[in-house]
């Protein structure tokens, strides 16, 4: 079930009004009730998966029980928390990463012969985000952030509640499992908001992404008789494509959930206003930046190390994170073209420059700053080519022609005649709203604007805009491949 | 909760008021426009045809049957009411409004080909979009097109997807009285995919022609069957042309209704005066409804 389909515009009303009306008695009735929907959520694609996500949610929620109790031999209480970390990367490894290292084993060793070699599983949807989520609880249950839960179904609900299981945000224990443990109040504000994310991610998705996704598929399936003004336009709009795709996603989920009465963590604080790339990666997917950070980066001594120690964690980290989004050498070569953008500002100590948001206390940026700005989004579109490429190789061309700029006219031409006008005005409005809220939680955080008929006005500006640009054919979402 | 649950209706309520207004606005903005099935239908519901001669047809009326030449031959008014990618069912639905609106004509030519006696629905129904405030037209069409319940129901979402600069497209305008000829040269598009070509007779189709010929006969409309040129090598890739042929010939029988047939005409072995298979081009459609215009003289339909 996705978030911009008719089953699940059934599904939310039905669900919150069971939730609030009927099962409200108690904090457990309402655990399982969230159980027993998410799993409904999640079936709805695949019901032989349920399975896989019930063993992995058992697997974590006993290892947590087994390290408390082992918590004064810590050997065994290691052991446990390792067999735990395997067992999930095992799981992970097979049904995401076998088929690629396989089959690149074969390209090495046999020749591309493949024969008997692949297992060709369906990836199962949002695997990556609930393994990483049960992952957490596990550690930090052994490093004593968190006392580990002995409520199984409050355990289930935490790494499947259905807003975030498939795309995220990728919750802590910390921050989410404490809050399936106190009783939940219906907060008016809260829901309000809720309810004004959800429409703005529904713009960001169905406007904004599904738009520009149709030039893009275009553009990157014909890229090698494009000329370089329309790969460069096919560039940007894969980016604004990714931004609202997935942070359309991540506003929906976070705006679901505040209507239940939980809080999950913020995933993107306008990454696209970023002055350079550290910052930007402060923006971007915060839960898995940080969840790499604090699992990965920080245990394997961090940049409070030497100085080729903090080229290897960084290259770990962002190599990993490359991999962590699929299985294709793409996603490694994005990782590494990363790696070597932020290294030169860690190794100066230059990479936290940028905490607060840009022209947090004016309306508009300085001319040195919209420069920043630019480049910095240049340099992420680049990144964006190797990232949506099929192969290194496409990636390659795709760049090379991205700079020839000897056929101008063909692509305004392009942009004429593929009514890129209307794509490129959800595009803005999008930016627009966003940098009018940059330092909010969302593009349409409108608590500052006191007139509900200036509210009400932007609403429906939102929603008409969502109207007439949502395409007939509404695409996946598509972080769910990861 | 309760306060939750009031704003989400005030804010219902407001919404679907103002998609109301703006539906009735837009819809209004794009009639005004030159985007070409918008045309073809403002003249009709508007009662502006004041016609002594009108033909029906798909696209094969559309572009191929020029009201300037027709005029000029029989010295009338002439309208061509062509639909593209239509059947008979969808072309009788279009002139029942038509009849509703505008004063009757004398004749009417009907373009008729092998396939026409299927059933076509969907095909361009955003044509009918900003009709939607006409009450012939969303009677007749919003109850036989599939149109999804949100088209329907919520206002404005049936122009989702659709271009929105649409009400800026201006004149000049592209029909001269619905007729559109087409500039094109031979595109090698004659039915290469398929072998041989066997079209079906809908019932609820011939039900409807058959409705329409008693209709046109109660109102003193004389009426003419037209098979248009048809390029030569499609023509012989369809099987059942005969049985089809049959069909017709009984509906002219009972209805005393002549045919003309151009399907061997000699302008059909020859791709300079077709854009495609199925189409005249400007020149080959000035050819052909010369030649009709003449033919219906020579058989003094007045």
């Amino acid at each position: 079930m996705v978030f911009n389909s008719i089953e699940y515009a059934i599904f939310l009303p039905l669900v919150f009004a069971l939730y609030w009306f009927v099962f409200n008695k108690s904090v457990k009735v309402q655990n399982l009730f969230i159980v027993i929907v998410s799993y409904i959520f999640y079936g709805w694609w695949d019901w032989r998966f349920l399975f896989l996500i019930a063993f992995t949610s058992f697997c974590s929620w006993m290892s947590g029980l087994l390290i408390q109790k082992y918590s004064q031999q810590g050997k065994k209480a290691k052991a446990v928390s390792t067999a735990n970390i395997v067992l999930n990367l095992a799981i992970l490894g097979v049904f995401k990463y076998y088929d690629f290292f396989a089959t690149s084993f074969a390209h090495v060793f046999l020749g591309g012969k493949t024969e008997g070699l692949l297992l060709n599983i369906v990836l199962p949807v949002g695997i990556s985000f609930y393994t990483f989520q049960a992952l957490s609880y596990s550690i930090d249950v052994y490093k004593g952030k968190i006392e580990p839960t002995k409520d199984i179904v409050e355990f289930f609900a935490y790494v499947s509640f259905f807003p975030q299981l498939v795309a995220g945000p990728i919750e802590r224990a910390t921050n989410l499992l404490p809050q399936f443990q106190r009783p939940r109040i219906f907060n008016v504000d809260m829901a309000v908001d809720g309810s004004r994310q959800i429409l703005w991610g529904l713009f960001k998705k169905m406007a904004v992404a599904d738009k520009c996704a149709v030039f893009v598929n275009e553009i990157f399936s014909t890229y090698q008789s494009q000329p370089g003004s329309n790969l460069l336009l096919g560039a940007i709009m894969f980016a604004f494509q990714i931004y609202g795709d997935f942070s359309g996603y991540s506003d929906i989920a976070i705006g679901t959930s505040k209507l239940f009465g939980i809080k999950l963590m913020r995933n993107f604080n306008v990454p696209y206003f970023s002055r350079d790339i550290a910052e930007f990666w402060r923006r971007w997917h915060i839960s898995l930046t940080t969840w790499f950070r604090d699992y990965i980066y920080i245990p394997l001594g961090g940049s409070r190390c030497s100085k080729a120690k903090i080229v290897r964690n960084t290259f770990i980290i962002f190599l990993v994170s490359g991999l962590w989004h699929g299985a294709n050498w793409t996603f490694i070569a994005w990782g590494a073209y990363h790696a070597v953008l932020f290294l030169p500002l860690i190794l100066l100590g230059k990479n936290r420059k940028y905490k607060e948001v840009v022209a947090s206390d004016k309306l508009f940026p300085s001319v040195g700053e919209v420069f920043r700005i630019l480049m910095t989004f240049l340099i992420v579109v680049i990144g964006w080519v190797i990232f949506r490429a099929e192969s290194i190789g496409q990636a390659w061309e795709y760049l090379c022609g991205m700079w020839q700029w000897d056929t101008l006219r063909a692509g305004y031409q392009l942009f004429i005649q593929r009514n890129l006008i209307s794509r490129t005005g959800v595009v803005l409005m999008m930016v627009l709203f966003e940098w009018l809220n940059r330092k909010n939680e969302h593009g349409l955080d409108l608590q500052a604007v006191k007139s509900p008929l200036v509210r009400y006005g932007i609403y429906i500006f939102v929603i008409l805009a969502l109207m007439i640009s949502v395409e007939n054919s509404p695409s996946q979402f598509i972080y769910f491949q990861f | 909760m309760r306060e939750y649950l009031s704003k989400l209706l005030v804010f219902a309520i407001v919404l679907y008021i103002v998609l109301f207004l703006v539906d009735y606005a837009y819809s209004a903005m794009i009639r005004t426009s030159n985007w070409r099935p918008v045309e073809a239908w403002e003249d009709v519901v508007n009662g502006n045809i004041h016609a002594d001669v009108v033909a029906l047809g798909s696209s094969r009326g559309w572009v191929q049957i020029d009201p300037h030449i027709i005029d000029s031959v029989l010295c009338v008014n002439s309208y061509n009411l062509g639909i593209d990618g239509s059947e008979i069912n969808r072309q009788v639905q279009k002139y029942e409004i038509f009849r509703k609106r505008n004063p009757k004509p004398r004749l009417i030519i009907q373009n008729i080909d092998v396939w026409s006696l299927g059933y076509t629905i969907g095909y361009e129904k955003e044509q009918f979009f900003p009709f939607f405030w006409d009450r012939d037209i969303r009677k007749t069409f919003y109850r036989t097109e599939p149109f999804t319940w949100g088209e329907k129901y919520i206002p404005f979402f049936r122009y989702h997807g659709m271009n929105p600069m649409l009400f800026f497209h201006r004149s000049p305008r592209t029909l001269y009285k619905g007729y559109q000829g087409q500039v094109g040269v031979w595109n090698g598009e004659a039915f290469e995919q398929q072998e041989t070509i066997i079209f079906h007779v809908n019932d609820t189709t011939l039900r409807m022609f058959d409705s329409f010929l008693d209709q046109a006969e109660e109102d003193s409309v004389k009426v003419v069957f037209v098979y248009a040129p048809l390029f030569s090598g499609a023509t012989e890739k369809i099987s059942n042309r005969d049985l089809m042929y049959e069909t017709y010939r009984k509906l002219a029988d009972k209805h005393s209704i002549p045919v003309l047939d151009y399907t061997d005409m000699w302008i059909c072995r020859d791709t300079a005066y077709f854009y495609n298979a199925m189409h005249l081009n400007k020149t080959g459609a000035e050819i052909y409804t010369d030649s009709l215009a003449n033919d219906l003289k020579r058989l003094d339909v007045f």
